[in-house]
Formats: C-alpha cells, structure tokens, sequence
C-alpha cells in the first residue's frame, strides 16, 4: 500500500517536472533573442514540410467528411421532413466541432509524427549537440521554426477543410439527393455566424495548433536518442496530441457554445 | 605546467541519474598538444568532453577552459566561447539537409559577416585541407562514415578554433581510413597549432600521435602523464588496459551473489 | 530554383487559406448578405416566445428578410419583446403587419414570418408590431387535446 502511493507520487513528481521542462523549451525557444531574417526563412521552409505537404490528406478527408455529413444528415432530416436544414447541420458540426478537432488530429498523424521523428533523429545522430557546439542554440534554429510553422499552418489546414467539407456537404445533399440549392445555402447562410461559428472554430484550431505542435517537438527535443526512443515518442506524439485535442475540445466548447 | 593548460579539470563530481561517472577527478589538457583521453567503456570518456564544452554541468568541482570556468557561464556566453572550440561527433554528426558546402560553410555564416565569395574561399580551403575539396556538391548521405568524419572535421576548424575535441573519431574505420583520419589529427595539430583532445578506443594508434595521456577508470583519473611513461607504468590496472587482459582489476565477471548461492 | 518552388508553394498555401476564409464569412456564414444595404429595426411583442432564439430568421412569404438580434422582457406588459433586424431592400412593410412565431418543420427552428397588410403606411425603423401570434408550446396544446378529450366523455 505505501509502495502503492509512493509510486503515485513518484509518477506524479515526473509528469511535473515534464511539464516543466517542456514549458522551459518552450519558453525558450520563442522568447529567446533571435535575427528576424535568418529564423523567418527557416520557418517558411518549415510551413511547407508541415502544412503544404500535409494539404492532399486534409481536402481528401474534409471532401469525404463533408460527403457522409450530406448523406447521413439527409437520411435523418428527411424522418422530420426537414432537409431544407442540411446545409446549417453541414455547417455548424463543420465550423464547430470537425473542422477544427479533424484537422488537429490528422495534424498530429501526419505532422506532429514528423516533426518528432526528425527532430529526434537530429538528436540521435548528435546534429543537436553538434550545433550546441558550433555556438548555435538548437533551441531557436531547430525547434522555435518548427513550432511557428505548426501553429501558423494548422489554422490554415482548418480553414481549408471546413470549406471542402461544406462543398462536399453541397455535392452530395444538392447535386446528388436533390436538397433545393437555394434553401441549403440560404440555411446555411442563415444559423452559421462568423464569430460565433466560424471565428470559433478557428481559436479552437489555434489552441490545438499550439498544443499538437507543441507536443510534438517536445517529444522530439526529449526523447532517448535511440531507435527505440524514437519510436516510442513517435507514437507519445501522436496520442498525447489526440487525448489533448480531445479533452482541451471538450473544455473549449464548453466555454464557447456551453450557455446556448 | 598549469600556465600552458588550456583546460583544467578540478576535483570533479558527476552524476547521471544515480549512477556516479566521476568522483573528485583531476586533470588538464595542455595547450597546443595531442591529449588522449582513454579508459575502459561506460567510464564516461564521452562526458567529460561535453563537461568541457559546457553541454553538461559538473556537480561539484570546477572545469575552466583557458583559465574561464565553464560551468559559472551565462548561455550567450557558453555560446562565445563554443566558436574557440571545435567538436567533431562520433557520427560526423552533419547536417543531413545541407550539402557539403553548406555544412562546412554553416560556422561562418551564423558566425561572421563574410562576403560569399569571401566563404567559399574559406570552405574549399578548409576542404582542401582534409581532402575532400571534389566532394563539394554532395550530401552527407553520399558520403562514406569516414568522409563524413572528415566533412566534420572541416566544419570543426571552420572558425579557427583554438581546441578541437574527437568524440571517438576512428571508431569502425578500415585501416586505411583510420591511417588517413590519424595523420589528418596530427597533421591539424601542428599546422594550426590546436590543442586538441582525442576520446578514443583504438589505443595504440592513438598512443602513437598523443603527447599526453589521461586514463580514467573507477569514477577518477587512474593514469595522466605521457605514453611513454604509461607504457611503463607498472599499475595493474594500466597493465591491463594495454595489454587487453579479460581479467585483473577490472573485472571479468559482471559484480554477482556467488555462483553456488545463486544456483542453490 | 529549389527554395523558390517552395516559396511558391508557401505563397499559394496561405493563399489558399485566406481564400477558404473569405468563403466560409460569404458564402458560408453570408456576412455580408445582411450588411448589403443597410438594416433597420423593428420590434414586436410576443406573449410567448418558447424556442426562439437570437439570430433566429426573419422570413416574409418564405424569403427571409432579416434576423433576430434581441429577446427581452417587458415587466410593463409582462410580455416578451423581440428585436429584428431587417435589410433595407425589404424597407416596405405595412403598418398593420403582422408576426407569428412559426416552426421550420415539425422539429425544425422557431423563426418569425411577417405577413404585410394593407395600410398604406409603412413601418420605419424602430417601429413596434402589436399584431402578433405567439409561439405554439405543444406541451399547451397536448394539455389542451387531452382536456378536450375527458370533457367529452
């Protein structure tokens, strides 16, 4: 029994100072003095290893996401007789909840799990060390550019894949079932608002950018340099980001939606 | 003796989790000379090289680098004095998404304001100097593991830096590669006049280009002076460790209850 | 030639995003439909508005005109207040108009249907509809039915 709690306490003081050193690295990282110039161009190189070549699963998951909303909504609103209001269900469950959750974690699978695995590598074959001593902090030149990069291009993939996914939303209940185009949009336009929808669901997917990013490199800046850590923090990454994603949506909607 | 240190090591303690590396260790590294640092595996060899360039905090005790205390150092100035030392990792350790150039080229442009034309001058020189001059359009990927160590090694004297550390530099090396990378040590060493400062496992060859030798074992240094004189020494421990002994002082048997009490 | 293919593609991806934002504020959430010409803002007091909410629409023979921007209470009149907003093209609606709470479907959401009159005046901005039908509460008209039901017998 006291080995019991000695191990909750033990686990307890580990997770803390986990978290303490990753907000450290963070801190660090952003905060630290840098030239402008040097570190904008490795962040764009950046926002196109992250968002540009995460852009085919984005449009290709919003785009079906967007289909099975329109055929599963208008199978259920036709039981009411009121699949005129198709286009607000597209809408709100897109801007609200899939867009920016979908998003998050699809980032995690295909990013997040990058940017730890390379990161990790740097480590383990002693890139990081090796810039530590030629007097570069990798702080700054390797994980703050990264981090940028994610928290820039994952709001962007958002957007992206809410607006697929209305447009497969439209395919499948106008083109393909019949739902008058007119009373889809005009519904639409109607019970979506732009701050409460939309801008919204784009803090949540700023939130998650944050968090998914954020947990990516710190995996990766931490892990045991070997094959096997960097295995093992692949697969941290990717469900420490989702389980964060998960529960920081539940906690963000609350908030935001929870009085209406 | 101290006023041609350019490190001191000083009554060092270290730990890694619980595990004591070192325990009140002694030691300096003269200036403009080859030191070997040799001794068993897992006696923290690798350590004190990034005790030295500050990448780790000693315990207890004080290392300074050219009479300064690296462990007292704020950040921007462990970073100041890292450009008067070069390293060069056990791996090369290059970056994989640059090109040779690039690599070698890297030092300079985050250190210095040069002219491109002024850079590649420096880095085909710099080339030129451990052979690899062709080879400037590759990436790392290209390379074999000793012409990558040898892309390193330009990068490490880039900056003309006053020591340079080899973190196991002819560590699975064929015997031409390794006789190419010992003449280069010495060769660097002479020219420049660097102290340099190598960890190594090949011990007779490191032997044969080192003016001083540090051995460590048992947490401490067991053996400082120069390869003659370690040739000569009569410490079993010494003894052991040149000649390759499976057993002497350290043990051929990992620490263990006796065989009968553990088979009964 | 490399890094300047990657600019490009950089370039047209926050492109692409800004794109996608001003698709889901026009056409999505239709921002600016309401904000064409201009609004004015018409009151009515309800009985009973159970189930309509804010931003709930404004529709006059089927064609929604505006949206809901406010409920209050009026202690005066203990009855309920409801504040629309009306584009300016729809700016012609009698005097003697009147709204009725109605229901899109038989689940579907409460909106308000104004039905214009013949007055030749017209109602201006900031002007109060009395002739109103209030919201059906089905729990009232079961009790009713049911009430209905054991008179009967």
């Amino acid at each position: 029994m006291i080995d019991w709690i000695a191990g909750v306490g033990r686990s307890t003081l580990s997770q803390v100072s986990d978290l303490g050193r990753a907000s450290l690295m963070l801190m660090q990282a952003i905060f630290g003095r840098s030239n402008v110039g040097v570190y904008g161009r490795l962040t764009v190189d950046q926002i196109y290893a992250v968002g540009v070549l995460s852009l085919s699963i984005i449009i290709v998951s919003g785009l079906f996401i967007g289909m099975v909303l329109g055929l599963q909504g208008y199978t259920i609103l036709t039981d009411y007789g009121s699949e005129q209001a198709l286009g607000q269900m597209v809408a709100l469950s897109l801007t609200r909840e899939l867009g920016p959750v979908v998003t998050a974690l699809l980032f995690a699978g295909r990013a997040g799990s990058a940017l730890t695995a390379e990161i990790g590598l740097m480590k383990a074959t002693e890139q990081l060390a090796s810039l530590e001593m030629i007097g570069v902090d990798p702080l700054r030149r390797v994980v703050a550019p990264r981090f940028w990069a994610g928290v820039i291009s994952l709001p962007i993939l958002s957007l992206i894949f809410v607006s697929v996914g209305c447009l497969g939303g439209a395919l499948v209940g106008v083109s393909w079932l019949g739902v008058d185009s007119g009373s889809f949009w005009a519904n639409m336009q109607a019970s979506v608002d732009f701050f409460d929808d939309v801008f919204n669901g784009m803090i949540k997917s700023v939130v998650f950018a944050i968090v998914v990013t954020w947990i990516a490199v710190y995996q990766g800046y931490d892990l045991v340099p070997t094959s096997e850590g960097i295995a093992r923090a692949t697969t941290k990454t990717v469900v420490y980001a989702s389980l964060a994603v998960l529960g920081l949506d539940f906690f963000l909607t609350a908030v935001m939606f929870g009085e209406i | 003796m101290t006023a041609s240190a350019f490190v001191e090591i000083e009554d060092v303690g270290f730990r890694r989790d619980r595990r004591v590396i070192y325990d009140g260790l002694n030691a300096t590294v003269p200036r403009g000379k080859i030191t070997a640092i040799v001794g068993p595996s897992g006696t923290g060899k690798t350590t004190l090289l990034r005790l030295i360039g500050g990448q780790l905090k000693p315990e207890s005790g004080d290392v300074r680098v050219d009479g300064v205390s690296v462990q007292s150092l704020k950040r921007a100035e462990l970073f100041q004095l890292r450009k008067r030392m070069g390293m060069l990792f056990q791996s090369g350790a290059l970056f994989a998404e640059l090109n040779v150039f690039e690599n070698v080229a890297f030092p300079l442009r985050v250190h210095t304001d040069l002219d491109d034309e002024l850079i590649r001058l420096i880095v085909l020189m710099k080339l030129e100097a451990v052979g690899l001059r062709g080879a400037v359009d590759l990436v790392p990927s290209e390379l074999s593991g000793g012409m990558q160590r040898r892309v390193a090694l330009a990068r490490a004297i880039a900056l003309d830096p006053e020591m340079i550390m080899y973190d196991e530099p002819f560590a699975g090396q064929d015997p031409i590669g390794l006789g190419v990378l010992l003449s280069l040590v010495k060769q660097l060493n002479q020219a420049l006049g660097l102290t340099s400062l190598v960890v190594s496992h090949d011990l007779q060859e490191t032997l044969s280009i080192a003016d001083h030798v540090i051995m460590i074992a048992n947490n401490r240094v067991a053996f400082e002076g120069s390869p003659a004189v370690m040739q000569s020494s009569n410490d079993p421990l010494v003894q052991q460790f040149l000649h390759g002994s499976p057993d002497g002082p350290v043990r051929f048997h990992f620490p263990a209850p006796a065989l009968e009490d553990a088979l009964s | 030639m490399y890094s300047r293919r990657l600019e490009l593609s950089v370039g047209a991806f926050v492109l692409l995003g800004a794109l996608c934002l001003a698709f889901l504020a026009l056409e999505v959430s239709g921002l600016a439909s309401t904000g064409d010409n201009g609004t004015y803002r018409l009151s009515a007091r309800f009985d009973n508005v159970a189930g309509l909410t804010t931003r709930a629409k404004v529709s006059a023979a089927g064609v929604t005109v505006g949206r809901v921007v406010g409920i209050r209470y009026d202690k005066a009149t203990a009855a309920a207040i409801v504040d629309m907003e009306i584009s300016q093209d729809f700016a012609e609606f009698s005097e003697d108009t009147s709204a009725s709470i109605l229901t899109a479907g038989l689940l579907g959401e409460k909106y308000i249907g104004l039905s214009t009159g013949g007055d030749p005046n017209n109602l201006a901005d900031g002007d109060m509809i009395y002739d109103t039908q209030s919201a059906i509460v089905l729990e009232e008209l079961i009790g009713k039915f049911l009430l209905n039901m054991s008179s009967e017998k």
